[in-house]
């Protein structure tokens, strides 16, 4: 396949995904798996999470590995596509809400929505970190996650030295 | 709130122009500190969301907090907040959209552009330069070892931070059972997330309005 056609293709995902990616963009990750994965055989899914991972060591907020496996895909043109695709439907309704702000205050099924999205979301986000354990190699990956999801809930350590600790003791284990 | 305020401030002076027949409404507007309509230029507004894009490690939302409520004072703790959960019930990554909100608050939307540029792309040239020197190292063992190794710690990450979102609703059965479809039908049905977020999200907005939530 051409990769223009790869970029159009990924612009309407990442289009289509844009008005679905509520509470931040890591529940499009099953999606997103099986578009750049499964479905392209554009990366592989220990790639994938790489990219997820590299993005989260550097500043800035967390969509902009999506502009990562853009520029995978398409070079520069395939990262900016992928950013602007995937911030439209967001930037749209950002900017009509704001002119409504203090009506949408005071609607009260703005609150019945949200609680009833939450669980979704988080079943969603779930599948995500469930899609990207296939990337694991073998236990000593697993071992590595469990210290550090047991290390996340017990202490608040900034997320960056929890990566870069993942670093050292990918290296120490030869992973 | 501000019409709130506007309200409050217009009752205020009605009490006041007893006392002091001569204090204008203008000159209340313009003298009460709290009420004072600051305007950032537009360079202000760029530059406070690029130093929240290059600051925020691992999520932006608290530097957020501390740029536009501590340093700059552009909004006080509630209205933070208040913005924050409307930024929630819209499609994006919350402090994303709290610039595109800032933004269109101070410039319409050639501010609204402003902002979303100034928190995005200074972090894209940081990334894809980081991309760049691990794609030239990537073929060290060591350097494939270590990303593994991130990316097991990322998406212990990704698990901490969906355990904590859910945290009020691992007491309630339905939240759960929801929350598990949800997972199961994405991971094992293949489901595509359109199709997951309106069953799942239909079915949950009328459990959240039954009060099962």
């Amino acid at each position: 396949m051409k990769n223009s056609d790869q970029l159009v293709d990924m612009a309407l995902l990442y289009f289509s995904l844009s008005f679905l990616c509520i509470g931040g963009t890591i529940p499009l990750v099953p999606d997103m798996h099986r578009f750049f994965v499964d479905t392209r055989g554009l990366m592989t899914t220990t790639e994938f999470a790489g990219y997820i991972a590299l993005a989260q060591v550097a500043p800035g907020p967390n969509i902009l590995y999506i502009a990562l496996f853009g520029y995978h895909v398409a070079g520069i043109a395939g990262a900016l596509t992928a950013l602007t695709a995937i911030s439209f439907a967001p930037f749209v309704m950002m900017v009509i809400t704001t002119r409504m702000f203090t009506r949408l205050q005071r609607n009260p099924w703005r609150e019945v929505v949200l609680r009833g999205l939450v669980p979704v979301t988080v079943g969603l986000m779930f599948a995500g970190c469930m899609v990207l354990t296939q990337g694991f190699a073998d236990w000593r990956a697993w071992a590595v996650a469990a210290v550090a999801l047991a290390a996340f809930m017990t202490n608040k350590l900034h997320p960056l030295w929890m990566i870069g600790a993942g670093a050292v003791a990918g290296v120490a284990f030869g992973m | 709130m501000l019409l709130i305020h506007r309200q409050n401030a217009t009752r205020a002076i009605e009490t006041l122009s007893i006392a002091d027949s001569s204090l204008s409404y203008h000159q209340f507007m313009t003298d009460s500190p709290t009420l004072q309509p600051f305007v950032p230029s537009r360079r202000a507004l760029f530059l406070a969301f690029l130093q929240i894009g290059v600051s925020a490690f691992g999520g932006a939302l608290p530097w957020g907090r501390r740029i536009l409520v501590e340093d700059r004072k552009w909004m006080d703790e509630h209205e933070f907040a208040e913005i924050v959960t409307v930024c929630q019930a819209i499609p994006g990554p919350n402090m994303v959209n709290m610039a595109v909100f800032v933004g269109t608050r101070y410039h319409g939307i050639p501010g609204a552009l402003l902002a979303f540029v100034g928190i995005v792309g200074v972090p894209l040239v940081i990334l894809l330069l980081l991309d760049s020197v691990y794609l030239a190292f990537a073929h060290v063992p060591q350097v494939q070892s270590g990303m593994h190794g991130m990316a097991a710690v990322a998406t212990a990450y990704m698990l901490y931070m969906s355990i904590k979102m859910g945290g009020p609703f691992w007491k309630r059965p339905w939240g759960l059972l929801l929350g598990a479809a949800a997972a199961a039908l994405a991971l094992f049905a293949h489901w595509h997330m359109a199709l997951v977020l309106l069953v799942c999200g239909t079915v949950g907005v009328v459990l959240s309005k039954r009060g099962d939530l």
